[in-house]
């Protein structure tokens, strides 16, 4: 009763034809569990071991399932049963639909019946699933060996797929969007200033890129190790270089706090809102 | 004394400075930044018909920053007939996708938004390089189905839609390192693509030099950047709630941080 005296109406976990809602048995588990995790901050216990050990094995469980949904369905498993029936409408000459258009003419030649094809369509089909599908499946699952200490080393060669696919996708791209195009963009004119007058629209601008140029130059002066930071230049540009990289620090700082109060916030919201109906969700 | 206080207090405090607001609001203004509403422009932009691609880079974990920004853009695009291609890069995203689009959808001024035709929701697939360069050759190549495992053939939506070229602006809403650097750096140059997007607020500060090269084009930065967004849309919702406490918050670790320095300067003072 006192309860409801603050305004707090903990969501029912039954609905209004009286049976179960799966809606309000939900909240009471994410709530139990938040808190549960939250108690930590007290002293670690029970509950928040639960609560960490489930969110770990659901999130596993979760990830499972959805690459086996996402990855292995549509790109392996559909795949070799489309093809397996096709096959198999092929060589036993039946005209049945063809999903795969490039076994088509396969299909025409034997329905034709010409000499030699069905060793050819064969020789054909078994390359096309040994390279597109068996091949890249057995790569993938020699990642497993990971698990078994003996043939560890196994897993090295996936990897090296990987690493190599990956830096050549990359490696270009990357070169230029995050190298040429920041020194691009750190090229600024000063030509507005002059083109446009003394006024304070183009002024502060050019004030803004002065001191950016400054900060870059130092931040990299600072990272300069073939000569020791002394001196009128070196000296004081390094330590203007560190100022630099300590405001950004600040900065990054600053929004990692707002980044985990938005985290607490929203439990609190979940909590006040959705559970004990305190707030509007 | 403040050398030896319970850090629990400290938690106290901070939960208070939480609650408090939540239960009663004061009425903080949010005021609109200029990278938030550069995003806005980019997606108000397009036109009628024209196609954004929204891809959800997040996962639960980052639910409170993300999805509040998903739903306003979504919302932004439904009532400017902009269509939406919603993929994923991360493995939970296109759950998020789902629940975002079912909680737009529950509101009656986006009830005769059609699935298939307004919007598809892709799903994810596996290697986040593959899918966003194979997004350049072909998406019927990429994505043959959808989450649900249906034929993409079988969309609206889908017809006429074969790479880049096809998609307005790319949106992300991305959460670590996997998202906004991605299209950037593998096609944001090489297709000529507007790419914007929303981030948590931990991993704003490294999009910055991005900005300023103008390769991005605006920048939803965490909570504070979904609630200037919810306003744009004028629709206030939990991101806007959220900004009073999150101030308040801040005020009162301010204060912690001035109190810790300043007791330990006195204290520094009196040992030496």
């Amino acid at each position: 009763m006192p309860l409801y005296i603050l305004g707090i109406n903990f969501v029912s976990i039954t609905d209004p034809k009286g049976g179960y809602s799966g809606e309000g048995i939900g909240i009471w588990i994410a709530a139990i569990l938040t808190i549960g995790i939250y108690s930590f901050l007290y002293k670690d216990n029970f509950l928040y071991k639960f609560a960490e050990y489930l969110f770990v094995g659901v999130s596993a469980g979760y990830f499972t399932a959805v690459s086996y949904h996402q990855s292995l369905v549509p790109s392996l498993i559909a795949p070799l049963q489309t093809l397996s029936r096709d096959f198999y409408h092929i060589i036993t000459g039946a005209s049945a639909e063809i999903s795969d258009p490039s076994l088509l003419v396969w299909q025409k030649e034997l329905v034709a019946n010409k000499f030699g094809t069905e060793f050819s369509f064969i020789a054909f089909f078994s390359l096309k699933i040994l390279f597109l599908y068996i091949l890249p499946c057995w790569i993938g699952l020699m990642m497993v060996a990971r698990v078994v200490p003996n043939i560890t080393w196994v897993s090295k060669y996936p990897l090296a797929v990987i690493v190599g696919y990956a830096s050549g996708i990359v490696i270009v791209t990357t070169l230029q969007a995050s190298i040429l195009e920041q020194i691009r963009a750190s090229f600024i004119s000063l030509a507005p200033l002059f083109s446009a007058g003394w006024n304070f629209d183009t002024l502060l601008p050019c004030i803004n890129n002065i001191i950016m140029v400054i900060c870059l130059c130092c931040a990299i002066i600072y990272f300069y190790f073939s000569a020791e930071h002394k001196g009128i230049i070196l000296g004081t540009a390094s330590r203007l270089g560190i100022w630099t990289l300590m405001i950004t620090f600040g900065a990054s700082f600053g929004y990692t706090i707002m980044a985990r109060i938005s985290l607490l916030i929203s439990r609190f919201q979940f909590l006040l809102g959705d559970w004990m109906q305190l707030i509007s969700k | 004394m403040i050398n030896n206080l319970d850090r629990r207090i400290l938690f106290i405090i901070i939960a208070l400075s939480v609650i408090l607001p939540l239960i009663r609001p004061i009425g903080l203004p949010v005021a609109v930044t200029p990278i938030t509403k550069t995003a806005y422009d980019v997606v108000d932009s397009l036109k009628e018909g024209e196609r954004l691609l929204l891809s959800f880079d997040f996962d639960p974990a980052s639910e409170p920053e993300l999805f509040p920004m998903a739903k306003c853009v979504i919302r932004h695009c439904f009532r400017k007939n902009i269509r939406i291609v919603a993929i994923a890069l991360w493995a939970q995203g296109p759950m998020e996708c789902k629940k975002a689009f079912e909680e737009v959808l529950s509101e009656s001024e986006f009830s005769n938004k059609v699935y298939g035709k307004d919007y598809v929701n892709l799903g994810v697939r596996p290697s986040y390089l593959a899918t966003v360069k194979g997004m350049g050759t072909s998406f019927a190549n990429t994505f043959p189905v959808d989450f649900s495992e249906k034929p993409i053939t079988d969309f609206e939506i889908m017809k006429g839609l074969t790479n880049y070229k096809d998609i307005g602006a790319v949106f992300s809403l991305t959460t670590g390192s996997v998202g906004i650097s991605t299209y950037l750096a593998l096609i944001q140059l090489q297709y000529n693509v507007k790419v914007t997007g929303g981030c948590t607020a931990v991993s704003a500060l490294e999009y910055y030099p991005y900005l300023q090269s103008k390769q991005l084009l605006g920048l939803l930065e965490g909570m504070k950047g979904a609630s200037e967004y919810e306003k744009l849309v004028n629709k206030p919702g939990k991101a806007t709630a959220a900004m009073e406490p999150q101030s308040i918050v801040h005020i009162v670790l301010i204060f912690f941080i001035l109190i810790a320095n300043l007791s330990q300067y006195v204290l520094k003072g009196q040992k030496y």
